[in-house]
Parts: C-alpha cells; sequence; structure tokens
C-alpha cells in the first residue's frame, strides 16, 4: 500500500501546484493590461462609485499584491468567485445555473466518443482490409475537422436541409433535450472519436497479436471472445488514459459549439463574459475547466494501476 | 513410423502427407512437405529440429493455426476428425474438446490481465457455460494436480507474480481443464533453467499415464526428447528425415541431420544421456 | 530465444512487402500533402493576381448568390466573392500558425535543449514550468490573453506559441538526451568545444529534422485552434478575409439555406490541416526510418 502512497502524494502535490500556479496566472492577468485594475474590471461598462468600491472590496484592490491574490484565492477556494460585473449576481450561481447544459452536452459527447471511438477501433483492428482503410481515412480527415465547421455542417445537412434537429437552443425536459444536444454532442464529439479511434485500433492490433491472444484461439474461444474477453482488457489500457484528458479536453471546444448552437453553458458563458468584458467570469470558468483538466488527469494516474496489475506492483502511478 | 492403417486409426493425432505453402508466385515457399506423424493415447512424441525446420509448424496445424494465406493440403485428424479443409465450427470443436496447446514462453502466453483462477477457469467458462463457482472448484484441484501449493491463494494472484515454471504449470492446468486427449507442447520446457525443465517433463510424464494423454513434444533438444519419448520424428526443411523409436534414433542415427544435432551437443549428451528423468513433482 | 522459424520468416517476407506498399502509399500521400499545400501558398502570395474579386467589395444587390460562372462559389450575404476571400484569406490563415509555429519552436528548442543540456535544477524547473503550461490548453490561455488585451491576431498568436512550447520542449528534451549521449558528442566535449558551439554547430542541426515534423504537426493544430478563436470573434476581426471568421459570418446564411460562404472556407481549412498532419507523419516517418 505505501508503496505507491508517495508516488501517490508526490503526483497530487505536482497537480496541486498546476493548480495553484493556474491560479496566480488567471488572477495576474488583469495585472497585464494596461491601465489599473480597477478601470480594466470595469471597462467599458459606466458604474456607479458604489459598484467601483464593491468591486475593489470585492478583489481586495487596497491590499497589496499578494495579499490580495491570498485573499481571492481563499474566496475561490470556497467557491466564492465574486460578482459577475455584467449579471450583478455571484459568479458561482451563474456558474451553477449553466453547469447542467454543459455536462449534459459534455456527456453525450463523451458516450459518443467511447462508443464509435473504441467500437470501431476494436472493428478495423479486428478486421483490417476495407474496414480498416475506410475507417484510418475517415478518422484522418475527422481529426483535422475544427468542431465549428463540423457544427456548419450538420446545421446545414441536418438542420436546414433535412429538418430533423433543431439549429438552436437547449430544449425542455430530458427527451427534447437530448435530440437538441444531438447535433452539438456530435460536432463536440467528431475529432476526438477519430483520435480515440485511431488509438484503439493501433492498441487492438498491438494486442491481438500478443501470445496469450493465440493461446484463447488455441483454446478454441469464439472469436468475439478473443477479442472481447482476452484482448480488449490489455489493448483498452492506453484508450482509457487517452480517453480521460480528451473528455476533459472537451470542456474547451464547448466556448465554440455552445456558441455556434446557442447554448447556455459555461462555454458560451466563457465567451459572452469575454465579449462583455466580466472579468470576474472569465477568471472562474478558467479556473473550472482547468481544474477539471487537472482532476482528470489524477482520475487517469489513480486507474492507470487498477486497469494495470503489473504497475501495481512497482507502485502507484507510472 | 511403420504406418499401417491399423495405428493411424488408434492415434489420436495422425498427420498424413501434410503440406504447407505460403506466398504466391515467386515468392510462394514450402513450409511443409508431406509430413506424416501420429501419437497414439498414452504416448509422447517427441518433434525435433533446428529453429525453421517446420517443426512448430506442424504441431499448430494440429489445431488449425496455419499462418494467413497458407494452403494446406494432406491430412491432419484429430480424433478422427480431419481438420484439413475443416470450416471453423469443427477447427474450435477440436480446441475446446480434444487438443490443448502449451508454450515456450508461459509469461507471454498467459494473460497478464487475469488472476491466475480466471485464466484457467476461463475454459470451462467459456466452452463448457459453466458457473464461476463450479469452475473455481475445478481450478483449485487442476492446480492441485499440477502440482502447484496452495492452490486457493495462488488462484487469486496475477502471473506477473509467479516464477516462470509456476507459470508453466499453470498453463498446463489450463490445457487440462477440458479433459484434452491430446497436449501439444510448443518447447515448453526451453525457457526453463534445468531443475525446472526436469519438473515439467516428470509432469507431462505422470499426466502422460494417469489421463492416457497423447503428447506431441515439439524441440530442438535431441536427448531431451530421446530422454522422455516413446518415439521420435526428426525435421529438417519441412520434411521429416528420420522417425523411430527414441533410444534407437538416438544411439542408432541414420540420417546425416540426425547425426548432426546430436554432434551439436556434446556436453550433454555426457552429462544427462538417455536415463530417463524421474517422475518428480 | 529461438532464432527466426520458417513460418516468422515467411511472415517476415509479407510484412515487408506490405510495408513497402504503406511506404509507397506513405510517400505519395506526403506528396499529396506537399502539393497540397504548396498550392496554398502559392495562393496565398498571389492572391492579388489571382483573385477574381476585391475580397472587401461589399455589393448588396448580389448577396448569397448561389455559385455560379461568374462567382464560382458564390456570394456571401454582402454580396462579396467567396472565392476572392477564401484566396486572400489564405494570407492571414496561414500566417497565423506560422507566428504560433516559429514562436513556440524557439523558445521550445531553447527550452528543450538547455534542459537536456544542463540538466539538474536547469531541467527540474523547465518540466514543472512545461507540466504546468500543458495543463493549460492553448485555446483557453488564449481566450484569457483576450479578455485582458482585447481580441486580435496579434493576441492569439501570442498566447498560442506560449502554449504550444511545451509539446515543442518535450520533442527537443528528449531528442536532445538522446543526441547528447551519442559518442561523437561526447568527443566534442572532451576535446573542449564550448557548449554554446557543440549544442548550436552540431545537435541543433541534428535534431532539426524531428523538430520539423513535430513543428509540421503543431501548425496543424495551431490552424485550428487560431481558427476556432477567429471563429468566436477573438482572433481575426472582420472585414479582414480569414478562413475562420469566414466559417462564422457565412453561419447566418447557412441557416437561410446558403451553406456555400461557410463550407468552402470550412472545407479548405480541412485540406490545410489534413495536409499539414500527412506532412508532418511523413517526415516522422523518414526521420524514424533514417535515424533506425
Amino acid at each position: 500500500m505505501s508503496a505507491w502512497l508517495l508516488p501517490l502524494a508526490r503526483r497530487v502535490g505536482s497537480l496541486a501546484l498546476v493548480l495553484l500556479a493556474t491560479s496566480f496566472i488567471v488572477f495576474g492577468a488583469m495585472y497585464l493590461a494596461p491601465g489599473s485594475p480597477e478601470s480594466f474590471l470595469v471597462r467599458g461598462n459606466s458604474v456607479t462609485a458604489e459598484t467601483l468600491q464593491a468591486i475593489r472590496d470585492q478583489y481586495h484592490l487596497d491590499e497589496p499584491f499578494l495579499s490580495q491574490y491570498v485573499l481571492w484565492l481563499g474566496g475561490v477556494v470556497q467557491g466564492d468567485f465574486g460578482l459577475s460585473i455584467q449579471f450583478r449576481q455571484p459568479v458561482s450561481e451563474l456558474i451553477a445555473s449553466r453547469v447542467p447544459t454543459t455536462a449534459l452536452l459534455v456527456g453525450y459527447a463523451a458516450v459518443l466518443i467511447l462508443v464509435i471511438g473504441v467500437l470501431v477501433g476494436v472493428l478495423a483492428a479486428v478486421k483490417r482490409g476495407g474496414v480498416d482503410g475506410t475507417a484510418i481515412v475517415v478518422s484522418t480527415v475527422a481529426m483535422a475537422t475544427p468542431s465549428f465547421v463540423v457544427a456548419m455542417a450538420l446545421t446545414s445537412l441536418f438542420a436546414v436541409t433535412l429538418g430533423w434537429f433543431p439549429a438552436f437552443g437547449a430544449g425542455e425536459g430530458f427527451g427534447d433535450r437530448l435530440w437538441h444536444l444531438t447535433l452539438p454532442a456530435v460536432a463536440l464529439a467528431l475529432s476526438s472519436a477519430a483520435l480515440v479511434l485511431r488509438t484503439t485500433r493501433t492498441s487492438m492490433i498491438g494486442a491481438l497479436g500478443k501470445e496469450y491472444v493465440e493461446t484463447a484461439r488455441v483454446r478454441g474461444f469464439s472469436s468475439s471472445r478473443v477479442v472481447w474477453g482476452q484482448a480488449f482488457r490489455g489493448g483498452i489500457v492506453p484508450v482509457v488514459t487517452l480517453a480521460g484528458l480528451v473528455i476533459s479536453g472537451l470542456l474547451v471546444t464547448t466556448t465554440i459549439v455552445e456558441t455556434v448552437f446557442g447554448l447556455n453553458g459555461i462555454g458560451s458563458l466563457l465567451v459572452q463574459a469575454v465579449n462583455v468584458k466580466d472579468f470576474p467570469v472569465v477568471q472562474a470558468v478558467i479556473l473550472i475547466i482547468v481544474a477539471v483538466f487537472v482532476l482528470s488527469n489524477l482520475v487517469v494516474d489513480l486507474l492507470y494501476p487498477v486497469l494495470e496489475p503489473r504497475a501495481r506492483a512497482k507502485g502507484g502511478a507510472r | 513410423m511403420s504406418g499401417s492403417n491399423q495405428q493411424v486409426d488408434a492415434a489420436v493425432l495422425a498427420i498424413d502427407d501434410l503440406r504447407l505453402d505460403v506466398g504466391a508466385g515467386e515468392t510462394a515457399v514450402r513450409i511443409l512437405d508431406g509430413v506424416g506423424l501420429s501419437c497414439a493415447a498414452g504416448e509422447i512424441v517427441g518433434l525435433v529440429g533446428e529453429s525453421g525446420s517446420g517443426k512448430s509448424m506442424t504441431l499448430r496445424a494440429a489445431v488449425g493455426l496455419a499462418p494467413k494465406g497458407a494452403r494446406l493440403t494432406g491430412s491432419v485428424r484429430v480424433a478422427g476428425r480431419e481438420l484439413v479443409g475443416a470450416g471453423r465450427r469443427e477447427v474450435l470443436r477440436v480446441r475446446r474438446e480434444v487438443a490443448a496447446m502449451i508454450f515456450q514462453d508461459p509469461r507471454a502466453h498467459v494473460n497478464p490481465y487475469q488472476r491466475i483462477g480466471a485464466f484457467v477457469a476461463d475454459g470451462l467458462r467459456r466452452t463448457r457455460g459453466w458457473s464461476r463457482t463450479r469452475a473455481a472448484q475445478q481450478v483449485v484441484s487442476l492446480l492441485d494436480e499440477v502440482g502447484l501449493p496452495d492452490p486457493e491463494t495462488l488462484a487469486d494472484r496475477y502471473p506477473h507474480e509467479l516464477s516462470g515454471g509456476m507459470l508453466q504449470r499453470v498453463m498446463i492446468a489450463s490445457a487440462l481443464s477440458t479433459e484434452p486427449r491430446l497436449l501439444l507442447a510448443d518447447e515448453a520446457t526451453t525457457a526453463l533453467d534445468v531443475t525446472t525443465q526436469a519438473e515439467i517433463m516428470g509432469l507431462l510424464r505422470r499426466l502422460r499415464e494417469e489421463r492416457g494423454l497423447a503428447i506431441v513434444f515439439v524441440t530442438h533438444d535431441l536427448d531431451l526428447a530421446a530422454a522422455s519419448c516413446d518415439r521420435i520424428h526428426v525435421m529438417q526443411s519441412g520434411v521429416v528425415v528420420e522417425q523411430g523409436r527414441a533410444l534407437d534414433v538416438f544411439e542408432r542415427p541414420e540420417h546425416p541431420y540426425t547425426r548432426k544435432l546430436l554432434d551439436a551437443m556434446p556436453s550433454r549428451l555426457d552429462a544427462e544421456a538417455p536415463t530417463p528423468i524421474g517422475g518428480a513433482a | 530465444m529461438t532464432l527466426p522459424t520458417t513460418e516468422t520468416r515467411s511472415t517476415h517476407l509479407l510484412t515487408r512487402r506490405s510495408w513497402l506498399a504503406i511506404r509507397h502509399r506513405g510517400n505519395a500521400l506526403t506528396l499529396a500533402a506537399v502539393i497540397a499545400l504548396g498550392v496554398l501558398v502559392l495562393v496565398a502570395i498571389l492572391a492579388p493576381v489571382i483573385a477574381p474579386y476585391d475580397p472587401n467589395q461589399v455589393s448588396l444587390i448580389d448577396a448569397l448568390q448561389p455559385p455560379s460562372a461568374a462567382h464560382l462559389l458564390g456570394t456571401d450575404e454582402a454580396g462579396r466573392d467567396v472565392l476572392s476571400r477564401v484566396i486572400w484569406g489564405a494570407r492571414i490563415s496561414l500566417l497565423g500558425p506560422l507566428g504560433v509555429v516559429l514562436g513556440s519552436t524557439l523558445i521550445g528548442v531553447t527550452v528543450g535543449v538547455l534542459s537536456a543540456w544542463r540538466g539538474g535544477w536547469v531541467d527540474a524547473t523547465a518540466s514543472r514550468f512545461v507540466e504546468i503550461l500543458f495543463a493549460f490548453p492553448g485555446v483557453l490561455l488564449a481566450i484569457l490573453i483576450v479578455a485582458v488585451f482585447g481580441p486580435g491576431l496579434a493576441s492569439t498568436v501570442v498566447a498560442l506559441a506560449v502554449a504550444y512550447i511545451p509539446y515543442m520542449a518535450r520533442t527537443t528534451r528528449s531528442v536532445a538526451l538522446a543526441e547528447r549521449q551519442t559518442p561523437y558528442i561526447r568527443a566534442l566535449e572532451l576535446q573542449g568545444m564550448s557548449a554554446w558551439r557543440i549544442t548550436s554547430l552540431h545537435l541543433v542541426p541534428n535534431i532539426a529534422p524531428f523538430v520539423l515534423a513535430q513543428a509540421t504537426l503543431c501548425f496543424g493544430y495551431a490552424m485550428i485552434d487560431l481558427a476556432g478563436l477567429s471563429f468566436l470573434g477573438f482572433g481575426v476581426q472582420p472585414p479582414e478575409a480569414d478562413w475562420g471568421a469566414m466559417v462564422a459570418a457565412g453561419q447566418a446564411a447557412l441557416i437561410q439555406g446558403s451553406p456555400a460562404p461557410a463550407l468552402a472556407p470550412g472545407v479548405v481549412i480541412v485540406i490545410a490541416v489534413v495536409s499539414f498532419s500527412l506532412l508532418g507523419e511523413g517526415i516522422a516517418e523518414r526521420v524514424r526510418r533514417t535515424s533506425a
């Protein structure tokens, strides 16, 4: 146990350092802007003297720089990101109201990525030949297609021409929401699904060539047992590692996809916040996305020894 | 081999005039050229030759494991079932019910992601539909039969926690799980140290006696074959160049290639010549 | 271990043949990528000559015309010729990623070589720095910079250049570490040649192909990221012709049933990015083969 507790502690420490550095960058960024921080924070917005004072208080601008940062960070750790300049509402509430849409969208996309990427990847590795060739060509193009181009193509075909799916909005109720989120989820998922497909394919080709898979064949297992019962278990390990990063990376792309499809998630919130110069919201959303990114890194690291028995003896993460 | 019909019919494995070609046109290579071999219940037949002689390929043909794109002619009968030209269903049936195979490198051939118990139990669960608990009980008795200590705990361990010799016993246990009549051993002791090698050979001989297994033992080591097998086939370049009773081949080799093989290992010749290795373990 | 048997030898033969086939196909693809990129670069340079119309010529009467002989890709919502805008857009759409790649390569190679050469605390510090940047997705960093300095190509290019440093630094560090162990670099050290001279005259030129492969791959990613930022309105500002911004501007027309103004630049982005990734893979494959 303690053999992999130490590397784990080291890993957590290094991730904490990454988060700390990120928060410092996100906080310090407003000092890079020309002019004073308060003029930067309110720029473009006409504010009353009270609001200005509120902002000065929120960022503790009367304190020296470092205490400003520490005080701000103390609030952030407790979920207090201050007040939105635009909405005059706590940033945390604003974000909380936006999270469900983004969570559903990212979850939907994640399911598409895993199901399509893994299934087609395994199929390409098993069948080779034409299936494989097609999968490679399609995934090469898919990986090179930006989400907004996918979004446009899907909108043009499935929303405008065929009218099967709506081009805007998130819908009401679960079924309707899924229907509304289908095109956005596909746009969000496509290039990542292609990447997962490629990784699965390569990894499964390697796994299918392993001697223990030959053992399973000699034992008379059916093809599907050989593939899913024997080769898949080892072949999936690199895919899990990749999927963790890819799926948390979707949060960044939601900025584009939510904007295109007019969805009220945290991605479009970030874009709106930049446009209306609502810096507290910008800080909060960026920090949250980086935190999710870093945490999923940690989860993947923790999963590795679970998936890879041989790594357990050597301890924790590789 | 006498080649009489009677013997062929009684044989668990009967290979006759087996030819195998890969590639096409100018790049075509004949890998096996008229190989004949038989192995009866309770018999250990050695298949000896250097790397590339086609001995492993012959063994693989006995479980329908020809390389992709290979063309096979002749006859391979396992427990009376013809495998050359057989459908996939028939081949799977032979693998599940009649033949089992063990390999040179057990560490690579045991699934590293499965616990030992699950690995051995898989044969029973996947090919006979046994329940997890029923298979688990059988696994313990199989692990015990192949001489592994403390089978209950062992079943919960992962392959990387075991030594090569122990893993080879695990391989044998998993091969035995479906009660095969034919055991194919592909250089099964080559990667092991001399003591472990002797133990595994002893185990195979014991299983031959107790279970009446027909065992085909592929090796490049002629004196190991002479010490452990009843009959020996010597292969060179895809052809069986010499065959006969183990001691005869060892003491009175007729083919120059066999003599060359014997000359290649003088040190071992003196050390442990054909004194049969006793049933250790 | 046993020597290769006939079986494995024959499969060697087979794999060798298929490998040759793949190599031929790979070469053909790399060639196709080079040609496609060559055409794009030529188009960018010759834009004033080959563009049939002024890309910013607004003509509301001609708005949203379907593709025709006069306007091969039709016109956009302001009546501007889409083909001409795609042609002119090649300039900024290629220059942006070029800036990102040049910046990140310059700094990344310096950091990578330095940490490989000096090791110790330099390496440890640089690795930490790289690790922190890795956790900060490029687009997010760019959005932060835009939020502070306002939108524009310069902000996004600088931000992405910084965000891409880790990719260049990691590759450089690992190949430089391997190169450092080679006997001839050792010999130069023993001869007392200065670290600066060894690295600049010998080490960097030797690892250049690896760096080039990685930089080419990054070019494609940078193009996607920059186009996305322009699409959001954070990068290139209208009315300047940029592929990403053109897709965004074309969204309204697309929903009204005229997809060409949005899809044409979109397709060109895909072609460019596919070409960069094929070229990058091609170079990487070649480097692997010659260094193996």
